[in-house]
């Protein structure tokens, strides 16, 4: 019985690091340094952590195979080791706490934006991430890099008005909305997040950032993408019977590509 | 005249009852009261099971039709395939029935109600009347909850944690009467939990033993003790938020519905509120919630670790100032939960620090448990088992929290299937181990007779090798970064390609056969109940606590009119020099010679 | 009161005889307290008042009834703190956010209603002193105060939630008067609670039932009702100055 117990808590506890361990499922792909950073520090945490959960599983199959009925002798009349104990608490505490710290600059990275020495790019990409049930709708400025304003009334699908631009504004007039995202490679993006209904959420596992589109407050997300392709976006927090299938793309482009495509969509806008 | 009285007042706190309503049903006799607990438990848990297989199935095959399913839910599978809508209702569902109905009765209103009194030697709770109050509320709830399957538009599709608008909007969702009734539910269940939260507090402190201090306390009493704390000082913000939303939702205010809304093309007439306030509000109470679920669990396995591994428990001390720990560091954690809400990043990073913290004390625990097993000399009796698995489970689920804790990391793993595995392997299965090992435990206690100590042992290697099959593999879907909540995985694309349709299918496999063999446990119960080895002895597993010395099953008011005096710490196992290997913690003063009473 | 030290002692043995001590595992290592604690919650009406406050056994009795009633009442407060500070902090953060918080005046009357509690607790306060020094007729006659100011505070709040309709500011007409509705309707309901707690006891003391637990039912309702009206106080000042 002690045998078998102690080789189960093993079998499991290997068999559940295995794959971390031979990376079976590997992580996305990673498009931007930020994202490299954040990898960096969940292989850390893989690290510490795997071996703590290695250790204790493999202590407590041993305890329990080890100090069975059948061995002579009583059980040890022991209440506790203080050493020990102080050990163990000072070890949880330096690297539980660590952790974090190491996390700290990646943290800071994505989210504190307004950090002096995180100053926006001047030359940044400003695109407008709207979410609703259940697309995603991207407005660029256009060439004023103005965006217009918006009027609830003039919300219309049938028209491609999603998002409701007053076209008769000079700063609304240009505005481009598409329902795909393309952004040019190595040159900063700066999101800003809104929702028309509920709770959505932004997620592009090659980005490794998420943050909730949240109805009445614009979120901002900034990041560099370095490598070209075509990434999903999907929508990461329940935003009712077809959350599932709430999803856009991520295009990364060469500049050139990407002044093209922002020139297609303008000559679209005038038709 | 004068002498009934007097014999009234001395020796019975309220009379035993005679018929058979005040006896079973509106008992105020906490020991029938722990077991209605416990019943409600056992309903809810297989509703809940049920609840998840038919998830389970969605996810697996979305749109392969499943007859029996379009015969039973005529509305939610039409022509037996489950719509989204329906999927995402037995989701919310499942959660709630989970967390609310099973994780929060059974540890603290079943196994509290019955084994507190006796562990610290009094006759009944302090407020027997209203402790018949908490549960009945309690049960309204069940009931109320249960309601929203049958109203129109069906049960509420917005998740466990209701987050608005999607939970305040009816035109965000199919809309009906559902939501209102969740909330009415969770509003009624706030206040049973209250009620109960306060009875478990003024009995710790006033109605203990003479001799047993608090620092004499079993481990289970105080675990009891501080998750009735958490639950005094959370539900009632629950019950706050909870009237919010539903006045948002029936009276037109608009506490958390933000203004300029426009939902399906139709304008939404209201101005100004947060959806954020809710997450705080919600996850102020939710937080303390999953200590509420997982502290009585810790405590059992504390306790019958100790009585089975025949030694003291290593680092008693520790050990409750661990458990005052956690539960205070509960209290200041909640943003966690809401590092992709759009919080300050400061303030993120300070909920960072403080959710390490709780790391804490939860490795003092297991290192604890483990110096417990240490030297011991095991019986691997059932309960036994399930307590050694329940540090297993503890261990492999509290350890992702320390990637979901760091907010960089998070920031990929928030509402992944990362949290979903974390989440039920530590609060969830880990506390239903905790109760598995109560029931085991101290079924000869309330029925005299022992469980079947063969279908325990089958039933516990299947199950433990099944919810390690069932959530082990949700890690690697939270790798390949798979969101939570999704109805099918079909309409992404990197999710099929990284092979977690494949994942899915296994972990669909293995739910079904670990729901299956749930059935055993049930089957021990109930055979065990008429067909049992009867106990022997009052003591059948030598332990060392106060509800071992009363009668089996205990008297109407516990200890016949007596109370034992406490001259021993809980756990004096295996003392140098006494007969024998355990000295129980009403024996005289010096039956324990080798040392002084275990302070 | 030597004939319940007698019954004491004979019970005492009663009970052991009772007990089945073959189920205890080695009686002579099991030691049990001589004394009894004694709890009831059952009243014994009437025929219970033979045991006047003289006996012993019965103050003993008393004295932890007392302390277990006020302190299950001091537990309930913290709950009741909870549900109170997450609706302030409700309130805070909904009036700092947005630009629609909309002031208003509040009904005169609820100053009336704020003089009636605090006369209340007064009379509450009276009403104990008069338990403590076994002055019937005084317990009496403040309980029923209380009991009427309190119905006269209720009765006042309805009022100015009537004012307030007449005035067009209905529950949703604005954040602040939402948080009105919630503010007052909460504390009544509560109030509501002490006031069927005030009102049961004077009740029965009305009719002169003397039962075991009096002194902790009359104790524990004031330690409540006090709460009440500093919860109220609390809740007035911080309507005022945030409405």
């Amino acid at each position: 019985m002690a045998l078998l117990l102690a080789v189960l808590i093993w079998i499991v506890a290997v068999g559940l690091a295995y794959p971390f361990i031979v990376d079976t499922w590997p992580l996305p792909d990673t498009i931007t340094e930020h994202a490299r950073q954040v990898d960096a520090q969940y292989r850390l945490t893989l690290w510490v952590t795997g071996i703590i959960f290695l250790l204790a599983q493999l202590a407590l199959g041993y305890a329990v195979f080890k100090f069975g009925r059948n061995r002579p002798g009583a059980a040890a009349h022991v209440r506790g080791n203080e050493r020990w104990e102080i050990l163990w608490t000072t070890a949880a505490t330096v690297l539980f706490v660590g952790l974090t710290f190491m996390g700290y600059t990646v943290w800071a990275e994505a989210r504190f934006t307004e950090s002096a020495n995180r100053a926006p790019d001047e030359d940044r990409t400003i695109v407008e991430v709207v979410g609703q049930q259940f697309v995603w709708n991207m407005r660029y400025p256009g060439a004023d890099g103005k965006f217009g304003p918006t009027k609830i009334e003039l919300v219309d699908d049938a028209l491609g008005n999603p998002l409701g631009v007053d076209r008769d504004h000079p700063d609304g007039k240009d505005d481009i909305v598409v329902p795909r995202m393309a952004v040019p490679v190595n040159r900063q993006v700066e999101l800003q997040l809104k929702s028309k209904d509920v709770l959505h959420n932004y997620f592009v596992p090659e980005l490794r950032i998420k943050l909730d589109t949240v109805p009445g407050i614009t979120g901002t997300l900034r990041f560099t993408p370095d490598k070209i392709g075509t990434y999903e976006i999907v929508c990461s927090e329940l935003c009712g019977l077809g959350h599932y299938k709430m999803r856009s793309f991520l295009e990364v482009k060469t500049q050139e590509d990407y002044d093209q495509w922002l020139v297609a969509q303008a000559e679209f806008l005038e038709q | 005249m004068a002498t009934e009285v007097a014999e009234h007042l001395e020796v019975h706190r309220h009379p035993e009852p005679t018929n058979f309503w005040t006896k079973y049903i509106f008992s105020i006799d906490h020991k029938v009261i722990g077991i209605q607990y416990i019943i409600l438990a056992i309903v809810a848990v297989f509703v809940g099971m049920a609840l998840s297989l038919l998830v389970r199935l969605r996810l697996v095959w979305p749109d392969k039709p499943i007859e029996i399913l379009g015969t039973l839910f005529p509305v939610g599978a039409p022509e037996g395939v489950m719509t989204p809508e329906f999927y995402l209702a037995m989701l919310t569902m499942h959660g709630t029935m989970m967390v609310f109905m099973v994780l929060t009765t059974a540890p603290q209103g079943g196994f509290g109600n019955y084994i507190l009194p006796i562990q610290i030697g009094a006759a009944d709770m302090a407020f027997p009347t209203l402790n018949m109050l908490s549960f009945w509320t309690t049960f309204v709830s069940f009931v109320t909850l249960c309601a929203a399957f049958f109203v129109q538009g069906g049960a509420p599709i917005a998740g466990w944690t209701a987050y608005p608008p999607l939970s305040a909007l009816d035109e965000a969702t199919i809309g009906g009467y559902g939501q209102d009734l969740w909330l009415l539910s969770i509003a009624f269940f706030c206040i049973g939990s209250l009620l109960g939260a306060l009875n478990f507090i003024v009995t710790t402190l006033q109605l203990r033993a003479k001799g047993l201090t608090m620092m004499r306390l079993p481990l289970t009493v105080w675990t009891w003790f501080v998750t009735a704390i958490l639950g005094l000082l959370a539900f009632g913000v629950l019950l706050s938020a909870g009237v919010l939303l539903l006045m948002d939702r029936l009276g037109g205010t608009s506490f958390f519905i933000p203004g300029g809304l426009l939902v399906n093309d139709i304008p939404i007439d209201h101005t100004g509120g947060s959806p954020i306030l809710w997450q705080h509000l919600f996850w102020f109470f939710g937080h303390p919630e999953v200590y509420i679920a997982i502290l009585p669990g810790m405590g059992v396995t504390s306790h019958i670790l100790a009585t089975f591994a025949r030694k003291p428990v290593f680092g008693y001390k520790a050990m409750v100032y661990a458990v005052v720990a956690i539960g205070a560091l509960g209290f200041v954690v909640w943003g966690h939960h809401m590092f992709v809400s759009g919080m300050s990043p400061y303030s993120g990073f300070v909920f960072s620090v403080l959710t390490m913290c709780i790391g804490v004390p939860s490795a003092i625990k297991t290192f604890n448990w483990i110096g417990t097993l240490w030297g011991g000399k095991i019986r691997f009796t059932t309960p036994m088992l399930y307590s050694i698995g329940f540090v297993s489970l503890f261990v492999t689920g509290g350890i992702s929290g320390i990637f979901l804790g760091q907010p960089s990391v998070d920031l990929f793993f928030h509402d992944t299937y990362f949290v979903v595995a974390h989440f039920h392997l530590i609060m969830g299965v880990a506390a239903i181990f905790g109760m598995f090992a109560g029931v085991a435990f101290w079924f000869p206690k309330f029925f005299g007779r022992m469980m079947s100590e063969g279908m325990g042992k089958v039933h516990f290697w299947l199950t433990f090798l099944g919810v390690y099959a069932i959530f082990g593999p949700m890690h690697y879907l939270g790798v390949i970064a798979h969101p939570r909540r999704y109805a099918e995985t079909t309409s992404v694309d990197y999710l099929g390609a990284a092979g977690a349709n494949e994942i899915h299918y296994f972990v669909t496999m293995a739910a079904m056969i670990t729901v299956t063999v749930q059935c055993l446990f049930l089957i021990n119960v109930v055979w065990s109940l008429f067909k049992g080895k009867r106990v022997t002895s009052d003591n059948p597993w030598e332990a060392t606590t106060l509800e071992w010395v009363t009668a089996t099953p205990p008297a109407h008011d516990n200890f016949e009119g007596r109370i034992p005096t406490v001259n021993h710490g809980p756990y004096e196992f295996s003392v140098p020099g006494a007969p024998r290997d355990y000295v129980m913690q009403c024996n005289a003063p010096d039956a324990a010679p080798a040392r002084k009473s275990g302070e | 009161m030597h004939l319940t030290q007698h019954l004491r002692g004979s019970l005492a043995n009663k009970a052991m005889g009772n007990s089945t001590p073959a189920t205890l595992e080695q009686p002579s290592l099991v030691s049990f307290s001589e004394h009894q604690r004694i709890d009831i919650d059952t009243p014994a009406d009437g025929e219970a008042s033979g045991l006047g406050n003289s006996n012993p056994a019965t103050s003993d009795f008393e004295a932890l009834a007392v302390h277990r009633y006020k302190l299950g009442v001091s537990v309930g407060f913290g709950g009741i703190i909870m549900i109170f500070a997450a609706l302030t902090s409700a309130m805070v953060v909904r009036s700092g956010l947005s630009d629609d918080w909309k002031s208003f005046g509040l009904p005169s009357v609820l100053w009336f209603s704020t003089i009636a509690l605090l006369v209340s607790s007064f009379t509450v306060e009276k009403a104990k002193r008069a338990l403590r020094n076994s002055n019937e007729n005084g317990l009496r006659t403040w309980l029923a105060v209380t009991t009427v100011l309190g119905v006269a505070f209720l009765v006042s709040q309805w009022m100015g939630w009537l004012n307030l309709t007449e005035r067009g500011l209905y529950l949703a007409a604005n954040p602040s008067h939402s948080f009105f509705y919630v503010f007052t309707v909460g504390h009544g309901l509560h109030l509501l609670g002490g006031l069927l707690a005030v009102g049961y006891v004077t009740g029965r003391v009305w009719c002169g039932h003397h039962w075991v637990t009096r002194s902790a039912a009359i104790e524990a309702a004031a330690l409540y009702w006090h709460f009440m009206d500093v919860l109220w106080l609390y809740l007035f000042v911080l309507l005022l100055v945030w409405r």
